[in-house]
């Protein structure tokens, strides 16, 4: 004798058995911190692949059309020479290196979990020696 | 709290289509979900205002940290259980909304623009899984070559491993595939790139949540066709994403 069935075929068992989504591992927890040298890296790879930072489209630009800087970006060209180069706005180094040299910089970078220009920092204050 | 990209270079993919049909699966399911919309067309933004729910309007709330967008986060989410957050314009405040919806839902899903772009590539640096949608054409396929080179290079260069899968969109709902369909699941399996099982298939129902401002499960037989496989294939869907998270490389993650 069949105990309960009012479904002459039997799938409403199966129909009960199908719980849905399992979110039980799932839970609200602060988040963590964002991974900044992975960001970095990130942000190397796509200017490299030729991403675009979103909101500024690139337009075509005609010859000798300079391309104004982006809010908080200066070129270094604007800066070499002043004597009092303040440290707010950010400009972009780019530039060709020993490919063991690099592997040794963003190994630093990522160990520490600094930022590219950190390391950098870094580096040149050790060069320059303590701060008279 | 998991992050989620629906990831690729290229428009019409099937990103929001896949976006929203996990969101409606999750907020079905008890979860609260944060969307975080690149897209400058805002249509999961859209969708959330027509049905009431709150939407965050980044680039007219200005953060300048995590706990600042952490803040306007609880003040607008209140009791929701699904929140928008459009970022449209700053490829630098995303991080922060980023982390500060970590803090807030249970899922974080992230939908950028189909453009090669810096937002996208920042929030695949964070990710728990990027899942790359791609309707099987030889045109996409290019633009999925694309989008995963940029998803191993940024792992090559932060020695970090970001899981991600290859899901096809727009697959033919009948149970023959496409040529096309075949070819291309072939080619991606013999050169041992990671495809999910379940592919989402193209059904009026998905676009129904669009057209009807809904979720999957608030549908009914007479807005839109083939309701129950619709509902099948996104259940499908995202229990394989949920057990793809539970797996080491992603709980690792971010």
């Amino acid at each position: 004798m069949m105990t309960k069935s009012s479904d002459a075929f039997g799938f409403e068992a199966i129909g009960e058995e199908r719980k849905g989504l399992d979110l039980s591992d799932f839970t609200r927890s602060p988040g963590a911190p964002i991974d900044r040298p992975a960001a970095e890296a990130a942000r190397e790879v796509a200017d490299a692949a030729g991403f675009q930072s979103r909101g500024k489209p690139a337009s075509p630009r005609r010859a000798g059309q300079g391309r104004a800087n982006p809010p908080g970006k200066v070129k270094i060209s604007d800066l070499i020479g002043r004597p009092d180069v303040p440290d707010e706005p950010r400009a972009q180094l780019n530039m060709m290196a020993p490919a063991s040299l690099i592997v040794r910089f963003k190994k630093i970078e990522h160990e520490r979990g600094v930022r590219a220009w950190e390391v950098l920092k870094a580096a040149l204050d050790a060069l320059e020696g303590p701060e008279q | 709290m998991p992050n989620i990209i629906f990831a690729n270079t290229k428009g019409g993919s099937g990103k929001t289509t896949a976006a929203l049909t996990l969101t409606s699966e999750l907020l079905a399911a008890g979860a609260h979900v944060a969307l975080l919309e690149g897209d400058p067309n805002r249509p999961l933004a859209r969708w959330a205002e027509r049905r009431g729910a709150p939407v965050i309007d980044g680039p007219k709330t200005r953060v300048g940290s995590a706990a600042d967008a952490a803040v306007a986060i609880r003040e607008a989410a209140g009791d929701s259980k699904l929140l928008v957050i459009t970022t449209d314009n700053d490829d630098e405040a995303v991080l922060d909304w980023l982390q500060a919806a970590q803090g807030w839902g249970t899922f974080d899903i992230a939908d950028p623009e189909g453009s090669p772009n810096q937002w996208l590539a920042q929030v695949i640096s964070q990710a728990h899984l990027v899942l790359v949608p791609f309707a099987p054409t030889t045109l996409d396929a290019n633009q999925v070559a694309r989008t995963i080179r940029q998803i191993n290079q940024t792992e090559r260069i932060s020695s970090k491993a970001i899981p991600h899968r290859i899901v096809i969109t727009r697959a033919n709902p009948g149970a023959v595939m496409t040529r096309d369909e075949r070819d291309i699941r072939k080619s991606l399996l013999e050169n041992a790139l990671p495809l999910m099982d379940v592919s989402l298939a193209d059904r009026p129902a998905f676009r129904g949540m669009f057209k009807h401002d809904a979720l999957l499960s608030e549908l009914t037989p007479d807005q839109v066709g083939g309701l129950p496989q619709a509902r099948s294939n996104a259940a499908a869907f995202a229990e394989e994403i949920i057990e793809i998270l539970r797996q080491p490389a992603a709980q690792k993650a971010a």
